[in-house]
């Protein structure tokens, strides 16, 4: 086998032998090619543009003067710009981590469900959010917590207590977006647990067993450890987008409860296509890149995640 | 073997070819059309059909009265995103229909083509019998042009009551603001729909006073900007004449009388709360108290619904209306079909334009019998709107009439509504002067708090410096 291995690095030397190799992989590059094409197109070029357009006064008709670095300077000069940016560390990083672990409670929770069709109505139920779009599920929220017509504040009012409207109160705006993602996300994350719990060797259990381990000590020593890799990634996927909530503030924000929750990608969407500061959006936006950037090298780091 | 890689082998070169041959029949079909006969490209939000699928038959209906082809792309949702955005990537639009409050964000941009020389050249457009040289006058800009055409006469909002509710409660027309707050008060309270359950409110809102500058246009207040004697930008709404304002909408919320919905509430939510019997007043379009009626009567025959408009409260400043702000088509500097988009523009606001922009498409929404319009079932559900229920025109007169209370409502909105004065800033204090009135009206904050909160974000958002 070492020779084998020998053998086709020499030959890789010679441009023939690239060739050859080239050609018997071809369909492999060929499938890949419109991928390529596609991503280029609508992705990277766009990435590029928007890097040239973060350094001008963009105009959309006529030339876009260069202005340096003074978008950017322009953003870390607003207080604005520092109030969204720690609205979105909040939000994103609670989500970052409930999103990850509560979804892991419950399915170890559900795993221990016995009877069959009560496990899977359990699971359909909490999967559905998921299914439904941010314009639902943000809707739904906003009726049930409404002060006079919602089921929170009809529950309030058997313990006597008054009608609260939960969506314009400062105080509860973060944590009902948190809620709500949580809500929402919980379902889709738990079944990637499930499905990872079916995936742990069942002679480990038996072992256990035979030792005399009970249902606590079976999931505190077998289940999550095995359960780790998964979180890995689950945590690695959350923090990617943990920058990028945009949907879920766009449906359910309103003015009064804005300053709490408004993020960085609404941000960016309200100076660039409401305001038409695109050159100004444009560089936000590339911060928001590099940071995500950093922050997703800096996250594999810490969870030794390796592809 | 050697089949199963011939397969992902032809769909690869199949996918390629796709991808290659594809854009390049498109551009060349887009070649061969213009050597045809390039349609006017009309962007637009409101303007032709109202479904999707009556968007065909609304060009067609424009190429049948003008002889000039167009093609409609008709955006409703996010459109001002969608118009910025299709605007930036140099899409070939030749006639937009925008938004004073988008165009004056855009104006720096430049991106219009100046229309003072084809407007004095038009005969339907000079014609001051249609448009008085005093409203073309009302949107020149400083450097002496006027860049867009009107779309429609654009209303206004004002004080709209459950007419029927009110005289049976033994209510005459309010006049002031407590004459206001007694009649919104005996809504909540006498049980006006006689169901014998306390489940009425007196007013419904929404987008938090959003539609509501007839109560602030009591003290003289106008909305959004103006400019003081200096040309520096003050808000009205942001200035402590305004607390009395602020003082009477929490009065009504802490009352139970105001719906408590009122921050997120969107227009059909509170439409639906006024006209299902849960509110005996709201503040909205003139137009609809016409649709208001329609639309209940429509769906019960026998309900004894009567909405009407409302002169707005009398008070130190006066009685004071928002008139709509102004809705423009423009075309853009770089289209290639500047003259038939300009030709588009006019035929609006002729007679066939109008009746266009109104009752719809003939054979569709009306047909004629015997020499008059008669709505089909279809034009009925359009409620004869289809971009411009009301035409600029002043020589416009509906051959059907009106909706039932919309002449009354439109004669309070002529006699009391002057436009806001638009500034790139306009979505600012949306936001700033919204989120504080609504912290003011739910008691969280004191009225002067809000103010004072107000003044400091117009400052940090550099408003209060330009």
């Amino acid at each position: 086998m070492q020779g084998r291995h020998v053998i086709v690095n020499d030959n890789m030397k010679s441009s023939p032998a690239v060739w050859q190799k080239l050609k018997r992989t071809r369909m492999i590059y060929l499938l890949i090619l419109p991928t390529i094409v596609l991503f280029l197109t609508f992705t990277y070029i766009p990435l590029v543009d928007g890097l040239r357009i973060s350094f001008q006064d963009f105009r959309f008709v006529g030339q876009s003067r260069f202005v340096g670095l003074k978008n950017y300077i322009e953003a870390v000069r607003t207080p604005g710009f520092w109030r969204v940016f720690r609205n979105t560390v909040i939000l994103g990083f609670s989500n970052v981590v409930l999103t990850a672990f509560v979804p892991m409670i419950l399915a170890l929770l559900l795993n221990e469900i016995r009877f069959k069709v009560w496990k899977r109505f359990s699971q359909t139920i909490i999967y559905m959010p998921h299914l439904f779009s941010w314009v639902i599920v943000g809707g739904i929220w906003i009726f049930m917590l409404s002060p006079n017509a919602g089921i929170i504040n009809a529950a309030r009012s058997l313990f006597g207590l008054e009608p609260l409207y939960f969506m314009a109160k400062e105080a509860f705006a973060r944590p009902i977006m948190i809620g709500v993602n949580l809500w929402k996300q919980a379902g889709y994350v738990c079944i990637l647990f499930l499905a990872a719990i079916a995936g742990i060797n069942p002679e480990l259990y038996e072992a256990a067993m035979i030792d005399g381990a009970g249902g606590f000590k079976r999931a505190f020593y077998i289940t999550i450890p095995e359960l780790l890799r998964t979180l890995q990634v689950i945590l690695l996927l959350n923090v990617m987008g943990a920058l990028r909530i945009f949907n879920q503030i766009y449906v359910m924000r309103n003015e009064v409860i804005a300053p709490k929750i408004d993020v960085i990608m609404f941000y960016v969407y309200d100076r660039g296509l409401v305001q038409f500061k695109i050159g100004y959006a444009s560089a936000i936006a590339v911060m928001i890149f590099l940071l995500t950037l950093i922050i997703t090298l800096l996250a594999k780091r810490l969870i030794r995640y390796k592809v | 073997m050697k089949l199963s890689l011939r397969k992902p082998a032809l769909m690869a070169g199949l996918a390629i070819v796709l991808l290659l041959v594809l854009p390049a029949l498109a551009f060349t079909g887009g070649q061969q059309k213009k050597t045809e006969e390039a349609p006017v490209i009309w962007y637009t939000k409101i303007q032709g059909g109202r479904e999707p699928a009556e968007v065909p038959l609304f060009e067609e209906e424009v190429e049948r009265l003008t002889g000039i082809k167009v093609k409609m792309i008709r955006t409703t949702e996010d459109y001002d995103t969608k118009l910025a955005a299709l605007l930036a990537s140099g899409e070939p639009l030749d006639l937009v229909y925008i938004g004073a409050d988008v165009f004056e964000s855009l104006w720096d941009q430049q991106l219009f083509e100046p229309l003072n020389d084809w407007i004095e050249a038009s005969p339907v457009l000079s014609d001051p019998g249609i448009i008085p040289q005093s409203e073309w006058d009302r949107i020149r800009r400083d450097d002496g042009e006027i860049y867009g055409i009107f779309n429609k006469f654009e209303q206004g909002t004002l004080p709209i009551v459950r007419m029927d509710w009110m005289e049976k409660l033994g209510y005459s027309e309010p006049q002031d603001l407590d004459e206001y707050y007694d009649l919104l008060k005996a809504f909540k309270t006498q049980d006006p729909d006689n169901n014998g359950k306390d489940d009425t409110y007196g007013l419904v809102i929404g987008y938090t006073l959003y539609d509501s500058p007839g109560i602030f246009g009591a003290y003289g207040l106008k909305r959004g900007f103006i400019k003081d004697s200096s040309g520096n930008l003050v808000a009205p709404w942001a200035t402590e004449e305004a607390i009395p304002v602020y003082e009477w909408f929490k009065r009504l919320y802490a009352e139970g009388i105001l719906e408590p919905n009122f921050i997120t509430n969107k227009s059909s939510n509170f439409r639906d709360l006024f006209m299902t019997d849960k509110a005996g007043m709201t503040f909205y379009w003139a137009a609809w108290v016409g649709l208001f009626n329609q639309q209940v009567k429509a769906k019960n025959p026998d309900s004894p619904f009567k909405a009407r408009g409302l002169t707005p409260p009398k008070g130190p400043g006066g009685r004071l209306l928002k008139a709509g702000n102004d809705g423009f088509m423009c075309i853009p500097k770089y289209s290639e079909n500047k003259e038939l988009a300009f030709k588009i523009a006019e035929f609006w606001h002729t007679h066939e334009g109008n009746v266009a922009s109104t009752l719809g498409i003939l054979g569709h929404d009306y047909n004629m019998e015997n020499g008059k319009y008669v709505l089909t079932e279809v034009g009925k559900a359009h409620a004869m709107d289809h971009g411009a229920p009301q035409p600029k025109s002043l020589k416009w007169k509906n051959p059907l009439g009106e909706l039932e209370g919309f002449d009354e409502a439109a004669a309070i909105v002529r006699e009391y509504a002057v436009p806001q004065m638009p500034t790139p800033y306009d979505k600012i204090w949306e936001t700033i002067v919204r989120s504080e009135a609504a912290k003011i009206i739910l008691g969280d904050i004191t009225p002067e708090q809000g103010i004072k909160n107000m003044q400091d974000r117009f400052k940090e958002e550099g408003i209060y410096n330009k």
